[in-house]
């Protein structure tokens, strides 16, 4: 039903393609549906703010329904809809870094907050599972992320939350399945050296 | 290979990315290697710890999204221009008079075909068009078929018969995981009806989004006694996939105890791997004083 559309169904959805390079902005809104639950998760993830998350989203499908007509199926339409949204959050994250320290911060009704921990409350309520893991393993992990490069983010996440094989990260990201391998290794190295006597 | 290669390449093995030969050398090596073993046992935790990082983007934002993405596009859409506007992109190439013929021909013979003319149909206003089929005949005339979408604004309370039967089909609408969650958020209240209970139970079991389903739990809560909607829950407990709806489906069902609930927790502790989950259910079969092995 919902979620990224099957190998048997590559024909609908090269006709679907077709269609919405045509005009038909119907089919484009169906392509759109068959991908925007990964793509939101992604964006998400990485930027951890519904607001910056939502903007991606938009950006990204707009993008999308420019560009759509150049569309040649040289590569598969989701490497070529995953790389836009990946360099949207790559240029995001970039930006972030630099003006992080003072931007944060966001006022809550409990007074100043840091961003990243509204988001982590706010997803702990949603799920009671998650109450069980050690809140401070929880912050050591989140701050190791934030530590890691952009790129080794993304990577990190389209392999580990996505489930992508490291040959479709290195097309999304317009290198070899050689560079990402050497980017998810240096990410894991950070996280197994970060997290030393932890788990 | 030697420990030196297998911890380096222990990462790749976790994530199931190296070929096929490696992959059995790595297995050899830890058949052989209890320290190589533990230090996969320990990237297994780091991975099942990384699990917990991952947040889901919340059901609303979706539905958000793309309304936002939706009224974008058709603000879009009117500044083209009008005969782009109405027809399909294969005839884009056409100059407005022809458009307008071709238009016409199509709205002629919609006005030909019967139109079924009751409250569904009366106030529509054609928003979309496309061509369906065109059959040129031997006199050099053309039969154009368009198929028209109409939108129709509807007003009314959720208890409302013809409201609830519209947010039950939104309850089902394939296309948009958002949309369900709305539209199950506003048959929570209507949970008398039968049909309504009827469709959350099918949420709960079937539909392909945990955000839905979670919404669906909830809104079956007061019904937690009902035979029905405990069969339901135990199915979720038994099946579903996200950890959080079990979790959920758990909490009611151990509110009652009735005899079956033995069973289900019994079978329950045979697969679950949940820590939460497991230690709530050998909790309450030691208080029921029933058999807490798997065996
Ligand atoms: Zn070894």
């Amino acid at each position: 039903m919902a979620g990224r559309l099957g190998r048997d169904t590559v024909s609908d959805e090269t006709e679907l393609i077709r269609a919405a390079q045509k005009g038909d902005d119907e089919a484009f809104e169906q392509l759109v549906y068959a991908y925007d639950q990964s793509v939101l998760r992604i964006a998400f993830n990485l930027v951890r703010s519904r607001e910056d998350a939502r903007d991606i989203y938009q950006e990204a499908f707009l993008r999308v329904h420019k560009n759509l007509r150049t569309f040649r199926f040289d590569c598969s339409f989701h490497t070529w809809l995953y790389r836009i949204v990946t360099n949207l959050c790559l240029d995001h994250m970039r930006k972030r870094k630099v003006r992080k320290e003072e931007d944060t911060v966001v006022e809550t009704e409990e007074g100043r907050k840091d961003r990243l921990e509204t988001v982590a409350e706010k997803e702990a309520v949603a799920d009671p599972q998650r109450r069980l893991l050690s809140l401070e393993l929880k912050e050591r992990m989140e701050a190791l992320l934030e530590g890691l490069t952009p790129r080794e983010r993304a990577v990190f996440q389209m392999r580990h939350h996505e489930g992508l094989r490291l040959r479709a990260i290195g097309e999304i990201l317009g290198t070899t399945e050689e560079a990402a391998k050497n980017c998810l290794f240096r990410a894991t190295q950070k996280m197994r050296a970060g997290l030393g006597d932890w788990i | 290979m030697n420990c030196e290669k297998a911890r380096e390449q222990l990462p790749l093995y976790v994530y199931g990315e190296l070929e096929f030969t490696p992959e059995e050398e790595m297995e050899q090596h830890f058949s052989e290697c209890g320290e190589c073993r533990e230090a996969l046992e320990r990237e297994r935790r780091m991975h099942a710890a990384l699990e917990a990082t991952a947040v889901s983007a919340p059901a609303a934002l979706l539905s958000e999204c793309r309304r936002e993405l939706r009224s974008v596009i058709r603000a879009k859409a009117e500044r083209r221009p009008w005969w782009r506007r109405w027809l399909p992109g294969e005839f884009h190439w056409m100059q407005p008079a022809a458009a307008a013929a071709l238009l016409a021909v199509g709205f002629f013979s919609a006005r030909l075909a019967p139109v079924k003319v009751g409250a569904e149909t009366r106030n529509g206003e054609v928003t979309a068009s496309r061509v369906r089929l065109i059959e040129p005949d031997r006199n050099g005339a053309v039969r154009i078929v368009l198929e028209e979408t109409r939108q129709r604004d509807v007003f009314g309370r959720p208890d409302e018969d013809r409201v609830r039967r519209l947010l039950l089909r939104a309850a089902q609408e394939p296309a948009d995981a958002g949309l369900r969650v709305e539209s199950l958020d506003l048959l929570k209240a209507e949970t008398t009806a039968r049909e309504v209970r009827e469709a959350l139970k099918q949420a709960l079991l079937e539909d392909p989004n945990p955000g839905v389903r979670m919404k669906a739990l909830e809104a079956l809560k007061p019904y937690a006694e009902q035979a029905e909607v405990r069969h339901a829950l135990s199915q979720v407990l038994l099946k579903d996939e996200s950890s959080g709806l079990r979790t959920q489906a758990i909490d009611l069902l151990i509110q009652h105890r009735t005899g079956d609930l033995v069973g289900v927790l019994q079978e329950l502790m045979r697969h679950e791997e949940n820590d939460y989950i497991r230690l709530r259910t050998q909790r309450v079969l030691q208080e029921m004083k029933a058999s807490v092995e798997t065996f």
